[in-house]
């Protein structure tokens, strides 16, 4: 079974990627910020990271240098409602970048053929 | 005794009196020869009595017997003749001859007393030509000259007088206020009467009327004639017509008039009109037609710019008879002369069309403009200084030609010709016009310089209106996409746990239906989220050459299913084959999305949309044209802003967005609208040939 940290500081928004992806099969684990993030990484490395931009203590962005810095394989796919982030050269390091949406399709969708790639 | 000294006495006066006395008998033979006559005479009595008057005593012809016989008639008979004295010299005399009668009652002959009056003819004689040569002086001199009386009337008058004041009758003995038709305001300043008042002499300008009623004005100077008791007898009155001075001096004023209300206009098109009509108006200069040509620096031409006057004789009459009634002074002319009524003549037209390039010297234009002197051409058929083709388009065989000089530079060159009337054009006239155009040239030079900077005030409020906006863009953008965000995140939640419960509970349809209306409005939300937040994406736009006319094409396409549900015709008025441009194509077809969109949206009930795409001066213009319901001025005026909408779930960022990106291609966007007929939108791009512009 594979591994999705997601990394949501939105509580009810954490709980419904948790909920949609288990459905898809996925261990699902929770970060509600950029910190979290990296000690969930190290207590336990993900297959995928789901990384929310806008986050309180530390956002995505930093997070993600710091993660990549010590696992540079683990794919990571933005998740943000802001598409600006784009321009972000620092976004580029990302493997995907994905404007939020309710309809959770195409996030589902990255993360299969991340995973499929990877394997 | 009494009788002998009677005699005596007699015979004494006869010998000394200083007149000649001499007898004839009936036939007019001399019977008696007094001293006097033989001082008159030169002949002595002894050579005269006994014959008749000789043939060598008159110079004039003289018929003796014809001059007896009328005397026997009528009893005296009197002539002055001319007569030779014995040494020769010529003497004029007066004779006077009577019937002599007897002591019986009977005819005794003839008595005639002569008087010398040659020195008194002489000085008569020198005092009429006398009086012919100070005539004669006084009319060269041109003054009217007038002799008043002491009650102003007239004594004596000159013929130049007359003839200035058009008199129609002998002045003399006619009050002189009459004859120079003075009314009572001019009486009070008349110097004639400040004489009779006890001035000395005095020399004044007045004005008068002739006859005819035309206005003269004249220099007056009078001169009070004492009498020897000192008192006043005469008033000399001379005036000196002052009439063409004052034209002059009018027309100088009427210049200096013209150019201050040229100096004080500085719209530049107004200003060209008002010059032209100037050189033509009847009150001005007085031409038929005038001309003006401008030099274009940039292109080394000279080109036709403007042309007042009327395209016939009757025209001609009427422009002139309506300003005349319309405007009784300069003043209102200038100020209220509407200048539309000459734009768009077939004059002017063809003046327009008119450009000669600055080498071609053989053009009097041109040569005008390179020399900087005025040229005037009394027959434009024979002159070699002007070409058969601009004779032709002028048709006028006299006209001027004047350089308009400002700051030592030549900027056009004024035409004026009098087709219509013919009048000959002066050397008055050169002066003149050359005067007026100084001036005219000046007052160009400063409207000129006035676009300029007008130019460059309209080019900086577009930049400040622009950033304006575009700061205000910002502003909007930032507030919006906090907002955006902060409601986007919790609708993908709501929207995503709405899609859960709708697949986890399969059996029960009301909650699946309630489920998916959850799920369909959030869509609908995030729908115009996108739409905002696109707006406030700072996107920069990736430029390409790209064919307009594929763009256009293309977002046609997208519409045309709802086009066709909402009854919309679609026409395509496409310039085939238009210059490539440099645009961002994504970001250009959002343009005539937009702008598809919002027409469509205009026309519920259907109607017609056209896209016309077009080249104009440097630039490609598209036309979103529909048959909608159009919008008011207030609309009109918020349709850029953010955020303004009048459609219920619009987001008023539609237009918004179009703008900024036109403004990103340096375009424009122009709308024009009217209620209950339609809108049209104008994007304007221009075209790129700049390596440079491509990003």
């Amino acid at each position: 079974m594979k591994t999705v940290l997601v990394v949501e500081d939105d509580k009810n928004q954490g709980l419904l990627y948790e909920q949609e992806l288990s459905l898809e099969g996925y261990n699902v684990m929770l970060a509600k910020n950029g910190k979290e993030a990296i000690a969930r990484v190290e207590e336990c490395v993900p297959d995928i990271i789901v990384m929310d931009i806008t986050m309180p203590t530390m956002d995505g962005i930093e997070a993600m240098g710091k993660i990549l810095a010590k696992h540079s394989k683990i794919p990571i796919i933005i998740n943000t409602a802001y598409s600006s982030y784009k321009d972000n050269f620092m976004t580029w390091s990302a493997d995907a970048y994905i404007v939020k949406s309710s309809d959770l399709t195409e996030l589902k969708n990255k993360i299969k053929e991340m995973l499929n790639i990877n394997a | 005794m009494e009788r002998r000294r009677a005699n005596q006495q007699l015979e004494h006066i006869l010998q000394y009196i200083p007149l000649g006395i001499s007898r004839m008998d009936e036939k007019g033979v001399y019977t008696y020869w007094n001293p006097g006559n033989e001082k008159i005479f030169g002949y002595m009595a002894d050579e005269m009595v006994g014959k008749r008057t000789p043939e060598f005593l008159t110079k004039s012809p003289f018929y003796l017997k014809e001059t007896l016989e009328q005397c026997r008639a009528h009893g005296n008979v009197e002539r002055e003749a001319s007569a030779l004295r014995k040494d020769g010299k010529e003497i004029i005399i007066y004779e006077y001859t009577t019937n002599l009668v007897g002591d019986d009652g009977a005819f005794a002959g003839f008595l005639s007393v002569t008087h010398d009056i040659t020195g008194r003819k002489r000085t008569e004689e020198q005092l009429r030509s006398e009086k012919l040569n100070l005539e004669k002086i006084v009319e060269a001199m041109g003054a009217g000259v007038t002799l008043l009386d002491n009650n102003l009337k007239v004594v004596w008058a000159s013929n130049t007088l007359k003839d200035r004041l058009h008199l129609l009758e002998n002045p003399i003995g006619m009050y002189c206020q009459d004859i120079y038709h003075c009314d009572a305001e001019i009486r009070r300043k008349c110097p004639a009467n400040m004489i009779l008042g006890g001035a000395d002499g005095l020399c004044t300008e007045m004005r008068a009327f002739t006859e005819k009623g035309e206005v003269k004005y004249s220099h007056i100077i009078s001169t009070p004639i004492m009498d020897e008791q000192g008192r006043l007898k005469n008033i000399l009155v001379m005036s000196l017509d002052a009439t063409e001075n004052e034209k002059r001096v009018h027309q100088l004023s009427l210049v200096r008039q013209l150019g201050e209300a040229m100096q004080g206009t500085l719209h530049l098109d107004r200003l060209l009109h008002l010059i032209l009509t100037c050189v033509t108006a009847g009150h001005a200069l007085g031409f038929n037609r005038a001309f003006l040509f401008l030099v274009n620096v940039r292109r080394d031409t000279i080109c036709g710019r403007m042309a007042v006057g009327p395209a016939s004789a009757e025209e001609a009459y009427q422009v002139w008879q309506k300003l005349t009634q319309k405007y009784t002074t300069f003043e209102d002319f200038i100020k209220e002369a509407d200048y539309a009524y000459i734009k768009g003549t077939p004059l002017d037209i063809m003046t327009k069309l008119l450009a000669y390039p600055l080498s071609q010297e053989q053009e009097v234009v041109v040569s005008c403009a390179l020399q900087r002197k005025p040229i005037l051409i009394k027959n434009a058929t024979e002159d070699p200084r002007v070409t058969k083709e601009f004779t032709r388009i002028l048709g006028a065989r006299e006209f001027l030609c004047i350089p308009l000089v400002a700051r030592g530079e030549v900027i056009g060159v004024i035409v004026a010709d009098n087709l219509y009337s013919s009048t000959p054009i002066t050397k008055d006239h050169v002066e003149l016009l050359t005067m007026f155009a100084n001036q005219a040239a000046l007052a160009i030079e400063n409207a000129q310089a006035y676009k300029r900077l007008e130019d460059k005030i309209n080019e900086l409020k577009d930049i400040q209106e622009r950033l304006i906006r575009s700061e205000r863009l910002a502003i909007m953008g930032k507030i919006a996409a906090y907002i955006a965000h902060e409601i986007r995140n919790p609708l993908t939640t709501i929207g995503g746990f709405a899609q859960t419960i709708l697949r986890k509970c399969t059996n029960d349809d009301s909650v699946r239906e309630s489920s998916q209306i959850i799920k369909d409005e959030v869509k609908r939300l995030e729908k115009i989220l996108a739409n905002v937040m696109d707006f406030t994406k700072p996107q920069k736009p990736l430029k390409t050459e790209a064919e307009i006319n594929g763009i256009v094409e293309n977002a046609c396409l997208l519409f045309e299913p709802l086009l066709r549900m909402q009854g919309i015709q679609l026409i395509k008025e496409f310039t085939p084959n238009l210059s490539k441009t440099i645009v961002d194509p994504d970001l250009i077809k959002q343009v005539f999305v937009n702008l598809i969109k919002n027409a469509v949206e205009s026309m519920p009930t259907g109607g017609t949309l056209t896209m016309k795409t077009v080249t104009e001066d440097n630039c490609i213009r598209i036309d979103v044209i529909d048959t909608g319901e159009g919008m008011t001025q207030e609309v009109m005026e918020n349709i850029f802003v953010p955020f303004y909408t009048t459609k219920p779930g619009g987001t008023g960022v539609g237009l918004a967005v179009t703008h900024q990106i036109i403004d990103e291609h340096e375009g424009q966007l122009k709308v024009k609208s009217e209620v209950g007929r339609g809108t049209t939108f104008s994007v304007y791009l221009p075209v790129m040939c700049d390596e440079k512009k491509l990003t």
